[in-house]
């Protein structure tokens, strides 16, 4: 199928692996031809760009009082102020980074827990497979938004938690995706080779299997990176998140919602910025996808 | 049966955690009226209405909150539309006007106590009748009274009336009671104002709603029908004892627990008024042609409330740094957009009682820094408990929180939903919010600040404050005004100086109508919405 994977057996481990990492550079060379691709990308730097960067430019404190609540646009405020009497845009500069950062770590964690179920379960060849999938399914079955807020609501809204429930609730789609991409990996030659050399499991896994489905997991990362932003988002729109007087998109439309009639940049500004987040994270992973799906055909030309 | 019935109505709300319904309940179960406020000398500022009081048409009414768990009985409340309902049908003896001056314009014609305020006197007014044509009498009023004070029935009147003896309510004729107290009690007048304390007939019982106990009183309106969670219809009482009155042929009160659909409906006419709008929305409704806003001088209050008998807060000087770290002004500017005004940290600015020569407190970050200093608690770090009850629970807690750090102090404001908020730890919390609506002093010292009170979020008073209780049991017990003021005096200046409240502010009743509604006024001294809900829907009309 791809090069890398009919590699010699004989060959180290050593040596096979700079040519195992070129599925990947390809991958990513091909997505960034499509135009979806492009576009996407460019709504994730600018909304990456803001959150990382955007306090440096915010002209108030998040959590000063500048006026009244719900304040219209002014030269002191450029839109205006929020429920409290806080500037729309300073907390808005300020409120990126936490949804950012806490779904990017979610993200990470749900991935290499995910990763991790599913190479097991795919090598393992035995009742365990089972066992650990359907474990997975059963937590599939919950709405993970109902997970998360059961989880919040026994333990109290603390920030770790958040995303490691996010992480969690994440973690069974990547098993089901990586389980899928390796089970028919672990029958090639070059693992059984492995195995025959006695190299030890976790070798085999991490050294041999998973560099096979890297792509695979590319394509999946930046999908359940959009869900989790949708998720964390969500959460502290209801208050699970980051505590006031934080900044925070999720935060802010919840907190700002009631004035939408009389003062809407509160809740306009934190919406816009977590759609385009999404809908530019869901791009790039559709990129990747396609551009995967087209290297599975057409084999490795370049 | 009564008694089953209000206990498992009790035991559900506590279950399920208390929201703000059920705050509002427990609010009105302590005593919710400013009872016992004589009016203040300020002159009324009430602008009457000049036109004629018409007859007709169909009043509907948008309130707040409201669910299943709706109910209407004559004398008990559990969510907030359950007040708008109460007061379509059910009175009590004795009244607070709209300067909380105390007027017998109630049911009774006399309420009055023996020189050893032990034995207390009341009489009904002659030719009052219920909804289904029974004519109001003494045994109807003593009936009424032990419903409200049986702990059995579980409506909350203990508190208030503790001092009635079931047993001993003797009746002296047909219209005539005499209560023999088990000890002196000089505010029973001003418990009889509370809004909940309403006259039922005898046997009366809401859930009986059929035949034999029907759901009546004797207000200007006769339920006509109800779905809780929904809407209620009550219809005109033509044998009301009041002549003239009421105007309107129907009421309807429709729950809306969402603000901006209540104000939405207000805007788009399909309600002829609302209550309770958030200020944040208030341009929406004035600037809007048809719609007004009501706005009331105001009295509830969302204290920040520090344990007394807890560190940090055990040492005094940490509380009193605590109340110089506020900054009232901002707080009532950011928390109320303005619509309120600032507080001296004692509760119940209505009541004749309140001590006004007490010094306004004012922020002083230095002296706060110093006592924090002199406590060994610089540069302290508190997480402040709060949920979105009421209006100034969530927004004052993250302004102090912004001004503490001024001075230091690190507090971490921690948002709960309201079923954890009012769950297990409700009343065990270090330091939290909380909100109360306005009652008299006494009324409200015996909600909230004396060791038995049901809802004592501060444990006050410490152990250096015992007499604070002994003074309590004086002053209810003394029933010259002049003198039960002055004890009254003496232990707000202890609250003043030591209690565990941060009294910040007091936002002001916030209310929209239709300008086609008459009747309702400015300036009067409301502790419920829309002037009293037109004081039982009969002095309010179509213009």
């Amino acid at each position: 199928m791809s090069g890398s994977v009919a590699a010699p057996t004989a060959v180290p481990a050593g040596a096979a692996r700079p040519r195992r990492q070129r599925p990947v550079v390809l991958l990513l060379r091909r997505a960034g031809r499509l135009g979806r691709t492009r576009v996407g990308l460019v709504l994730v730097l600018v909304l990456v760009g803001t959150a990382i960067f955007g306090p440096f430019f915010a002209p108030h404190a998040p959590s000063e009082f500048v006026s009244l609540p719900y304040a219209h646009p002014s030269s002191a405020t450029l839109l205006g102020t929020d429920h409290i009497g806080g500037d729309v845009l300073s907390r808005f500069l300020w409120g990126g980074r936490s949804v950012l950062g806490l779904s990017v770590a979610a993200t990470a964690i749900g991935l290499v827990l995910g990763a991790a179920i599913g190479l097991v379960a795919a090598y393992s060849r035995s009742i365990l497979d089972d066992v650990l999938m359907r474990g997975m399914d059963v937590v599939l079955a919950f709405p993970s938004i109902v997970l998360a807020l059961v989880a919040v609501a026994t333990v109290g809204p603390k920030i770790w938690l958040l995303v490691l429930v996010v992480g969690l609730t994440t973690a069974p789609r990547v098993a089901r995706v990586t389980r899928g991409a390796s089970v028919e990996i672990v029958e090639r030659d070059f693992v059984q080779a492995a195995e025959a050399i006695g190299e030890s499991r976790f070798k085999i896994l991490v050294g041999e299997v998973l560099p096979n489905i890297t792509s695979t997991l590319l394509v999946e990362a930046s999908l359940r990176l959009t869900y989790s932003i949708g998720l964390i988002a969500g959460l502290s729109f209801l208050g699970f998140g980051l505590q006031p007087p934080d900044a925070d998109w999720g935060l802010m439309i919840n907190e700002n919602r009631q004035g939408l009639t009389i003062q809407p940049w509160g809740v306009v500004l934190p919406v816009l910025a977590i759609a385009l987040l999404t809908i530019g994270t869901s791009l790039i992973g559709d990129g990747l996808s396609r551009a995967a799906a087209g290297i599975d055909r057409g084999g490795i030309e370049e | 049966m009564d008694g089953e019935e209000g206990t498992r109505i009790d035991e559900e709300a506590r279950a399920q955690g208390i929201s703000r319904e059920e705050l509002l309940k427990r609010a009105a179960v302590a005593g919710l009226a400013i009872a016992g406020a004589g009016g203040l000398a300020r002159s009324a500022t009430a602008a009457i209405d000049a036109s004629f009081p018409k007859r007709g048409g169909t009043f509907r009414l948008g309130v707040p909150g409201g669910s299943a768990k709706d109910i209407i009985d004559g004398q008990y409340i559990v969510t907030t539309p359950d007040i708008a309902r109460m007061m379509t049908g059910w009175e009590t003896l004795v009244v607070n006007d709209g300067q909380f001056k105390l007027r017998f314009d109630g049911l009774a014609e006399e309420v009055s106590p023996n020189e050893a305020a032990d034995q207390w006197t009341i009489r009904v007014r002659h030719g009052i009748e219920f909804h289904n044509g029974k004519t109001l009498g003494a045994a109807d009023v003593r009936y009424s009274l032990q419903r409200l004070i049986n702990p059995k029935v579980g409506l909350g009147g203990q508190a208030l009336l503790a001092s009635i003896d079931p047993a001993r309510i003797k009746k002296l004729d047909k219209r005539t009671v005499r209560l023999f107290l088990k000890q002196p009690d000089g505010t029973i007048l001003d418990a009889l104002t509370l809004y909940t304390n309403t006259i039922v007939p005898v046997g009366y019982s809401p859930t009986g709603a059929g035949k034999a106990n029907p759901n009546v009183g004797t207000g200007a309106y006769k339920l006509q029908s109800f779905t809780p969670g929904q809407q209620s219809v009550h219809v005109r009482n033509p044998n009301y004892w009041r002549s003239g009155q009421p105007f309107f042929d129907k009421v309807v009160i429709i729950d809306f627990p969402d603000d901006t659909a209540r104000v939405n409906a207000l805007l788009g006419g399909q309600v002829d008024a609302i209550t309770d709008v958030p200020p944040a929305l208030i341009p929406l409704i004035s600037n809007h042609s048809g719609t007004k806003v009501l706005e009331s001088p105001g009295a509830a209050w969302p204290p920040i409330c520090m344990r007394v008998d807890q560190a940090p807060f055990n040492d005094v000087r940490v509380r009193q740094a605590f109340r110089l770290i506020a900054n009232r002004p901002q707080m009532v500017q950011q928390a109320f957009s303005g619509h309120g005004r600032i507080g001296n940290d004692v509760y119940s600015p209505f009541d004749e009682a309140y001590d006004t020569s007490l010094p306004q407190r004012h922020q002083d970050i230095d002296r706060a820094k110093s006592l924090l200093k002199a406590a060994g608690q610089e540069g302290l770090t508190v997480d402040l408990q709060t949920t979105a009850a009421a209006l100034g629970m969530n927004e004052g807690a993250q302004v102090f929180a912004q001004q503490a750090k001024a001075a230091g102090v690190k507090v971490n404001v921690k948002v709960l939903d309201g079923g954890t908020f009012y769950g297990n730890q409700y009343l065990s919390w270090t330091f939290s919010t909380d909100f109360w609506n306005p009652k008299s002093y006494l009324s409200q010292v015996a909600a909230g600040s004396a060791p038995n009170s049901p809802y004592n979020e501060t444990h006050w008073p410490d152990s250096k404050h015992q007499n604070f209780l002994s003074l309590y049991n004086k002053a209810k017990k003394t029933a010259d005004r002049k003198k039960r003021f002055a004890i009254e005096h003496q232990m707000q200046k202890m609250e003043y100086d030591a209690g565990g409240y941060i009294i910040w502010g007091f936002n002001n009743r916030l209310d929209g109508y239709s300008s086609k509604v008459k009747g309702l006024k400015t300036g009067y001294k409301s502790t419920l919405a829309l002037n009293q809900f037109g004081n039982g829907y009969r002095t309010i009309w179509f213009g």
